[in-house]
């Protein structure tokens, strides 16, 4: 009997997450976006229970303070506390991505692998949709659309949805025809295995890395075109606290209260850097290479 | 007579992730002028680090110990200007891969134009006729029209041969042949060894041919080196290591070699066991946990070369016999 | 009467290419990779393929599985025929044919752990009633490797034990044939004998019939009963190892078995120039170019396989031995 002639034991792996983790804190652009992102993470997780204040109690004596004890980042023209009204907004702002984000990242991928994987027709019919999609002016069709069915997070999450499809279908897909080549899916092909298990057990888990990677950076994305809409009027409505609106107000009272827009810029320029960042991070944790120097 | 490459206790470690790995430890090996070494090893015997050390090619952050002098010069006593001057006048180099070593988007002809242009005194058309001259001599038929094509329109086989002669060309004193014929077929690979042989004496230096093949090495060179986990654990005439090998690495290798099994077998030889972790601290004979004949001894002390002096030797501590 | 393990029949593999059609993949010239090929391999036999690159000895072991488009011709697997192109069809073959390949890394998922890699036929022709665990410790065991590796990933394995995982993955349905890729490219001279070592064994208590690809020749004459010598996407010559070494027909097995792998049993041969590439298929004997002994008729007439005997073909108008012409 041959026996294999094994290395010293292998220690049973770590979890994968927690080496993620140690990995992506173990450099500086990590750590800041690993912090920034669990902030904001954090605040609209916990929203309910850290806002000082109600987001939208008016308290006309506060009426545009300045940051003070009171009010840590001030209040805004209602009184209302900007600080709560930025925790509250984080939550608003972080549904729209996980919701917009999901449901164009389901849609997508699912499209772009079969796409990729040589179902032609769906393929171009999807193609050409994403196509028109990216021909348009986001901003335009937005208000366009906002015209047609109202304003209201709804519609910036469906211009969300609209807008990333196209996205992730063309990496689902060039990415797919990449895999497709690999040994391993001709192993199971050759084992007799049909197009749906390739698909969904050895192409779509070797996809989802690299497209978490790319929905980190697409976040700050979205947070834009929330921040965008909204501050055009076409998205939240008032009362409703979100970073745009949030800016919208800001902007209204630039000369009386400039704090309001500074603090409003905040959060979305935290979020911008942390999610960037971590989706550098990301990348380059799932992408080891090996640095050579210059020769001796 | 000095020998043109002068390797004394020669060593070279790198940090990694994992630890420091002695890629090469303490190698004493001469090459004389005008003869053909062979340095066989199997992977991770240290041979590449080796070949890239005799081309200074060893990335910044290797450390390197002992001597390594090239026509009496120290190369690495010297700072690392000065030896990146010293690097492609006199020592060439031909790689397993030629299409990685030549560069696609230039044609055959200019970069053989090119690597000619150390030589002082040769004007680009002389260097253009000296060129094609040497294609032909390499049995490459239209050698005129093939300066004119790129490497992708050329075979491996042709591909190497058109390095071999870029090699050449710079008429080095010292050739560097780093696997020339492993990933050529078998029928090619006889082409480009008869070549071999045959235009030796268009080489006036000498030649270093790594290998993982002693057969190979028993066609071609005039002397062989061992390699086993960074040391040269044998050295010798070609036909004395093949024919009488002191080293059991190296009778072991030899007997795991189907081609030298007349008789078809269906039980094959292995050396059991695995080389020693280049990033661990070796105690004693780095073969020692995989030798047949191995002795109490030889987990403790390291062999040493024997015969103490002169090029030729093997370092077991069962020598001499 | 016992079905062949493996009978390939005039098998054709083509692609259109070049020109405007060719680019729609309509009419355009065809470049045939594989260009009419017979092959059987008998139950408990070990067949070796050999030839070098561009011989398209690797299409072949894919077309088999019709990984590969088939152009024309048949592939019967213990009787078993597909019977059109797509997956569907193929299935019965594949569930009764391991494939190993030249990278046995690259073949695993590297994100399945071991266990479900090697017991994934299972899953994928639903054989129900089966501890897929026991199973893959048993697989596991028939290869030499300890049950603890169920749980790592490709990433966490050497190289050969990666190859191990490939073989055990290879026999899980107990297949009656396996087809082998280069089964020791990029191995070490002294780990080599583990892989062919462990191959005979699994030949010996599995039973099963093996196609060996390879251009390593040493290999092939320890290891096959019989060989098959391709080029240019033709068989030119097929028979018992030993008398193909010690009596080749063909003047290109001649040359392969002046190599060092060939044992140098014929003179040494150095041919002159280099395999043809498969668009430019040279007219007549596709050889004949680099053919010491060829004449007139070669680049006229194609040869067409004759019978040698002892179980012997040569595609050769005039054999080195065997017949007259």
């Amino acid at each position: 009997m041959i026996t294999a002639h094994d290395d010293a034991r292998e220690p049973r792996p770590a979890p994968a997450l927690i080496l993620l983790a140690r990995n992506l804190w173990s450099s500086a652009a990590g750590r800041v976006g690993l912090s920034c992102v669990l902030l904001i993470v954090g605040c609209a997780l916990l929203d309910p229970w850290i806002v000082p204040y109600d987001p939208n109690a008016i308290d006309v004596s506060a009426r545009l303070a300045a940051p003070s004890f009171q009010h840590w980042l001030g209040a805004d023209q209602l009184g209302r506390d900007l600080l709560s009204r930025i925790i509250d907004g984080s939550r608003v702002v972080m549904s729209i991505v996980v919701i917009g984000v999901g449901v164009a990242l389901a849609i997508g991928m699912a499209a772009g692998v079969i796409a990729g994987y040589g179902f032609r027709t769906v393929g171009a019919m999807f193609a050409l949709f994403c196509d028109v999609i990216r021909s348009l002016p986001m901003m335009l069709f937005a208000l366009a659309v906002a015209s047609l069915i109202g304003t209201g997070l709804g519609t910036v999450t469906l211009i969300v949805i609209v807008f990333l499809i196209p996205v992730y279908f063309r990496i689902a897909r060039n990415q797919t025809v990449v895999l497709k080549q690999s040994e391993y899916v001709t192993a199971a092909r050759a084992m007799g295995a049909s197009s749906l298990r390739v698909m969904l057990k050895h192409i779509l888990p070797n996809l989802i890395g690299q497209m978490v990677v790319l929905v980190a950076m697409d976040v700050p994305t979205v947070i834009g075109i929330e921040a965008g809409l909204s501050f055009l009027g076409e998205g939240a409505r008032p009362p409703l606290a979100t970073w745009g609106s949030l800016l919208r107000d800001g902007f209204a009272f630039i000369r009386e209260a400039p704090h309001i827009a500074m603090v409003a810029g905040v959060p979305i320029v935290i979020a911008t850097i942390g999610f960037t960042f971590l989706g550098e991070a990301l990348r380059d944790s799932l992408d080891p290479r090996v640095t050579r120097g210059p020769r001796h | 007579m000095e020998a043109l490459l002068d390797i004394a206790e020669f060593s070279v470690t790198y940090p990694t992730v994992r630890g420091r790995v002695t890629a090469v430890r303490e190698v004493t090996l001469q090459v004389r002028e005008g003869e053909v070494l062979g340095l066989v090893g199997e992977s991770g015997s240290g041979k590449s680090t080796l070949a890239n050390a005799i081309m200074t090619l060893l990335p910044d952050s290797a450390e390197v110990s002992g001597r390594m002098a090239f026509a009496g010069q120290n190369l690495y006593s010297l700072d690392r200007a000065t030896r990146r001057r010293l690097r492609g006048n006199g020592v060439a180099s031909v790689f397993q891969d030629p299409f990685t070593a030549l560069n696609p988007v230039v044609k055959i002809g200019r970069q053989l134009i090119e690597f000619q242009r150390q030589k002082a005194g040769r004007s680009a058309a002389e260097a253009k006729l000296l060129a094609i001259d040497m294609l032909g001599r390499m049995g490459i038929s239209n050698p005129a029209g093939r300066m004119n094509q790129y490497s992708f329109e050329l075979s491996g086989g042709i591909r190497q041969r058109v390095m071999i002669a870029a090699a050449l060309l710079t008429e080095p004193r010292l050739l560097l042949a780093d696997e020339p014929t492993t990933a050529l077929d078998a029928t090619t690979e006889l082409q480009v060894i008869e070549l071999l042989k045959s235009s030796r004496h268009l080489v006036r230096g000498s030649i270093v041919f790594v290998t993982h093949d002693l057969g190979l090495v028993a066609e071609l060179c005039d002397r062989v080196a061992v390699m086993y986990a960074g040391e040269v654990v044998e050295v010798g005439a070609t036909q004395s290591v093949i024919a009488n090998p002191r080293h059991p690495y190296t009778r072991a290798l030899l007997a795991c070699d189907p081609r030298r099994m007349v008789a078809p077998t269906r039980r094959f030889l292995t050396i059991p066991g695995k080389a020693p972790d280049p990033v661990s601290v070796i105690h004693g004979c780095a073969f020692a946990s995989r030798c047949t004949e191995v002795l109490a001894g030889c987990a403790v002390e390291r062999p040493r070369r024997w015969p103490a002096a002169g090029e030729e030797y093997a370092r077991c501590l069962r020598l001499p016999t | 009467m016992i079905n062949p393990s493996l009978t390939v029949a005039s098998l054709v593999v083509s692609y259109s290419a070049g020109g405007l059609f060719g680019a729609l993949g309509r009419g355009g010239r065809r470049v045939e990779v594989i260009a009419g090929v017979d092959l059987e391999v008998d139950p408990g036999e070990t067949v070796a393929l050999v030839g070098e690159s561009g011989c398209g000895k690797t299409t072949l072991a894919r077309a088999i599985l019709g990984l590969t488009p088939i152009t024309s011709g048949q592939v019967r697997v213990n009787g078993v025929v597909a019977s059109g192109p797509g997956d569907l069809s193929w299935r019965p073959i594949r569930r009764q044919v391991g494939l190993l390949f030249q990278d046995p890394v690259a073949s695993l998922n590297p994100r399945m752990t071991v266990a479900s890699l090697v017991t994934e036929a299972f899953r994928i022709h639903r054989v129900g009633g089966v501890d897929l665990r026991e199973e893959a410790q048993r697989l596991l065991r028939q290869v030499g490797l300890p049950a603890r590796f169920l749980d790592h990933y490709p990433h966490q394995l050497s190289g050969g034990q990666a190859r191990r995982v490939s073989m055990a993955r290879a026999m899980a349905l107990k297949p009656k044939l396996v087809i082998a890729d280069e089964p020791t490219a990029g191995l070490d001279l002294s780990v080599q004998g583990e892989v062919l070592n462990l191959l005979v064994e699994l030949r010996e208590t599995q039973a099963v019939s093996f196609l060996l690809i390879t251009h390593n020749l040493a290999i092939a004459r320890h290891v096959a009963d019989r060989i098959s010598v391709m080029y240019l996407g033709r068989v030119v010559e097929a028979g018992p190892t030993g008398a193909l070494y010690s009596e080749p027909a063909h003047p290109y097995t001649r040359a392969l078995m002046s190599t060092r792998g060939g044992m140098e049993t014929a003179a040494r041969t150095v041919l002159r120039g280099e395999a043809p590439d498969p668009r430019k298929r040279p007219p007549g004997c596709v050889f004949s170019a680099r053919c010491d002994f060829a004449q007139a008729r070669c680049t006229r007439e194609a040869p067409a396989a004759r019978a040698l005997p002892n179980g012997r073909t040569v595609s050769c108008h005039f054999p080195l031995t065997g017949v007259a012409a």
